[in-house]
């Protein structure tokens, strides 16, 4: 059903001072798809999305964008062009109302379109519009992540990509926001979630990277590798019988 | 062994540097150039302290001109006034100065950036003012002159002997500058303003790493101003102007401030170069000007600072990798096991509350801790957990109630001195010293334990090489503990989040502590990752080390825990062991969630 893919990388490597973060990555991300980057720690999940994102500049490789080179960008030229990422621990802008980083999300946009679209968000998030004149820095964890991620909406993005849903949230928490993010996903919006608690990310997503030492290991159909022994193992915690 | 630590670079710089100075003189035409290098010298004495402040300790100082004033107005009195020889008024000027650095650095209890830069700005000022209108003993505009010939013991000292003793005095400096950078003093001056949370976090006071700093610098300038007044045999108001304090920035930066060479290099161009462009006649400002403009754009990090970035830019790239862990050898059994306490309790907190203006974050919390436990704190996002560590570990203060450790009420006192008492914690959202490796992050945690003091630091003195060597041993081993010593050279910050959360736990443990706060250390784990924090957790409490979690990561708490305390809206709403709690339906309801445990 998909032709052209959304969002395309080849062969990216990201390099931290003598650190190589990711070699030679290389995915795909097809329009309306809802995909997960699992693997563990230093495996290069994140430095991936931030060489998408511009936020770090990728030192080889191609990043298209429906089919448009658009690597080494800075960051604000990839949310013109509909690139936005949810970061890794949130960072909402502390001493600014709920209102005003939901605003600052849709800075790009004409106000009134961002202002119907706050209305949206504040649908979905009920706890963003009880909230909405206290300072994002007094906000819980799980608030200050609905936050985020309401602030990336508001870019009126291509593709959503965030990084680390699950950190440090409440388990009743986690309940809500993966149901969020299908329902967003069939609203149109495509996905792509790096995430540590594979069995939820698998769980919610269609198609699924597993990243390891830097480099894409295994790709698939999100509930086959939910039964591949290797990630079962690994990243499941699941013995294979 | 000395290899280690010495790095065989500086050795051959030195060598380098002693035979420049030592055959200069026969190179220089004239004794005007000699005069020159000898200002230079003085400078580059006046920046060597001046990069302290301001390369590893990163704070501004736009005052060293007041300071070096001072040096050189107190050498002038004694010695036209009161007949001193070089030595005592040299002494005395470095005794005052030093004083003077005391109180320069008692702003940064309360200030720092442009603030601080001000209050210097305006304590060169005063000082200026001072020279200027306390005529009776600083000759007014005019100054003081007639400053004999430096002498020792009655014998006066030609041009050339006054040379050698500017250059032996650089020479020191250059080495106490170099052996202070790479000390536990100048890891605690990088490290206080890369977090200050987290030094205090390893016991040590950041204002005392920031004081240490400026009272150096200021010694170092007391003597380059004793100095700057022999050679002139003069001083007056003129070059203790604002914008010789800028020009002593100016070196720093030029040169590459937190380098070793920057501060020589830095003097040298700023020194030279004005002579160079006085045949430019009314351009030499502007082109003065010009060039410290398009110097600085192109290389924000100096000079020296520049060509280290592209040095490690052409290094060999690889990709790490984290190795098997826990792995605990006798060095670290050893530094973290704790005597079994014949008391059951640990820490006891009594009536715990804590008011952020009108809301209640802790309510009337009262829990005992029992030593070699682990105790773990849930509840939803918001319900207080995070605020009670941080009153337990001296980061906030309780607004009432008592905190019971070690048979005394901790509660108010500073973190630092907990962490001295032997209260370690690590940080939810990772506080590391970035910028500095991973082998230093653990350093830092040492630094309370080290015995030798600063001069046995600044002398190289052969205990305190041992004790250096000793150290760097016990960080490796940490850091195998936790399976990242393969990255032990790279920068913090290039480490991975869920990484970043082991070495924060390394460097808790440099302080061989009693209570161990862990805050979400599982965040970001994967589930094989989160297997080996267990291990981990339980070999720490089979050391007697009292843990105490918060944690989400349900799985690992109902594992790991003795004790599991639930918090909701600050308040304590169960607590018992997991399986108590488990089943507890207010818990259920505020916690788990109507899916209930099995899926958590």
């Amino acid at each position: 059903m998909h032709n052209a893919p959304l969002l395309e990388v080849i062969d990216l490597s990201v390099v931290y001072g003598r650190v190589e973060a990711t070699r030679d990555v290389s995915l795909k991300i097809y329009p309306g798809e809802f995909v997960a980057i699992i693997g563990s720690n230093g495996a290069g999940k994140s430095s991936t999305l931030k060489a998408i994102a511009g936020v770090i500049r990728p030192s080889r490789g191609n990043i298209l964008l429906e089919g448009m080179p658009i690597q080494g960008l800075p960051s604000h030229e990839m949310v013109k062009k509909g690139i936005v990422l949810v970061p890794e621990g949130r960072y909402v802008f502390a001493d600014q109302s709920v209102e005003d980083n939901l605003k600052l999300g849709g800075y790009l946009r004409d106000s009134r379109d961002v202002n119907n679209g706050i209305a949206e968000i504040y649908d979905l998030f009920p706890r963003l519009k009880e909230r909405k004149d206290q300072l994002a820095g007094s906000l819980s964890g799980g608030e200050q992540q609905m936050l985020a991620i309401a602030r990336g909406i508001l870019a009126k993005p291509k593709i959503l990509m965030i990084d680390e849903v699950s950190l440090g949230l409440a388990p009743k928490i986690l309940q809500f926001l993966f149901p969020v993010l299908t329902y967003l996903n069939e609203a149109g919006l495509s996905i792509l979630l790096v995430e540590q608690l594979a069995t939820e990310a698998l769980a919610v997503t269609s198609r699924a990277y597993v990243m390891e030492g830097g480099k894409v290991t295994i790709s698939g159909n999100s509930t086959d590798l939910t039964h591949d022994p290797r990630v079962m193992e690994a990243y499941l915690g699941k013995k294979n019988k | 062994m000395s290899h280690r630590i010495f790095k065989n670079y500086f050795s051959w710089l030195l060598l380098g540097l002693l035979i420049a100075i030592i055959f200069l003189p026969y190179i220089l035409s004239n004794a005007y150039q000699l005069r020159v290098w000898m200002l230079l010298l003085i400078y580059a004495v006046v920046a060597l302290g001046l990069n302290l402040v301001v390369g590893l300790a990163g704070l501004i100082s736009l005052g060293q001109a007041g300071l070096l004033a001072i040096g050189a107005y107190t050498a002038s009195i004694l010695a036209t006034k009161f007949g001193f020889e070089f030595i005592p008024a040299a002494l005395a000027a470095m005794c005052l100065t030093g004083i003077f650095g005391v109180v320069l650095a008692y702003p940064t209890l309360r200030v720092r950036g442009v603030y601080l830069a001000v209050i210097t700005i305006a304590f060169g000022i005063v000082v200026e003012n001072i020279a200027i209108e306390w005529s009776s003993v600083t000759g007014g505009t005019t100054g003081i002159s007639n400053i004999p010939k430096i002498a020792f013991f009655g014998h006066a000292l030609d041009d050339i002997g006054f040379y050698y003793l500017i250059g032996m005095i650089f020479l020191v400096s250059f080495i106490i500058h170099y052996n202070i950078k790479k000390s536990r003093f100048g890891r605690s001056m990088r490290a206080a303003t890369q977090s200050e949370i987290a030094v205090r976090s390893v016991g040590i006071n950041p204002i005392s790493a920031r004081t240490l700093a400026f009272t150096l610098a200021a010694v170092l300038t007391g003597i380059a101003g004793a100095l700057y007044a022999y050679l002139n045999s003069y001083v007056n108001p003129d070059t203790f102007r604002f914008l010789d304090s800028l020009r002593y920035l100016l070196m720093v930066i030029l040169g590459g401030s937190g380098t070793v060479l920057g501060p020589l290099l830095g003097a040298a161009i700023l020194t030279y170069i004005p002579e160079f462009f006085q045949k430019f006649g009314i351009w030499q400002h502007f082109a003065y000007g010009a060039l410290l403009t398009i110097v600085i754009f192109i290389m924000p990090l100096g000079i020296v600072g520049t060509i280290i970035f592209w040095y490690g830019k052409f290094q060999p790239k690889r990709l790490y990798k984290s190795n098997q862990w826990p792995a605990l050898e006798p060095l670290v059994d050893e530094l973290i096991k704790q005597p079994i306490e014949k008391s059951q309790v640990c820490l006891s907190v009594n009536n715990l509350t804590v008011r952020f203006g009108g809301l209640v974050a802790n309510n009337n919390i009262s829990e005992n801790i029992q030593t070699g436990s682990i105790h773990a704190i849930i509840g939803p996002n918001g319900a207080g957990k995070s605020t009670f560590l941080n009153c337990i570990s001296g980061l906030y203060k309780a607004t009432d109630g008592a905190i019971i450790f070690d048979n005394k009420n901790i509660s108010g006192l500073p973190m630092h001195t907990l962490a001295k008492m032997g209260i370690a914690r690590t940080f939810q959202n990772t506080e590391l010293f970035g910028q500095m490796t991973v082998l230093e992050n653990v350093l830092v945690g040492f630094h309370t334990k080290y015995k030798s003091g600063l001069l046995a630091t600044i002398a190289r003195w052969p205990t305190f090489t041992k004790e250096e060597n000793h150290f760097h041993d016990l960080a490796n081993s940490l850091l195998r503990y936790v399976g990242l010593d393969d990255y032990a050279h790279e920068e913090a910050r290039n480490l991975p989040f869920g990484h970043q959360r082991r070495l924060e736990i390394a460097r808790a443990l440099a302080i061989s502590p009693k209570v161990l706060l862990l805050d979400e250390p599982a965040a970001g784990l994967t589930h094989t990752e989160i297997e080996d924090l267990k291990r981990l957790i339980n070999s720490l409490s089979e050391k007697n080390i009292t843990i105490v979690l918060v944690e989400h990561h349900v799985e690992m708490i109902m594992a790991l825990s003795n004790t599991v305390t639930v918090l909701d809206y600050g308040i304590v709403i169960a607590s018992g062991t997991p399986d108590e709690v488990q089943e507890n339906p207010m818990v259920i309801e505020a916690y788990f969630g109507s899916q209930g445990v099995a899926n958590a």
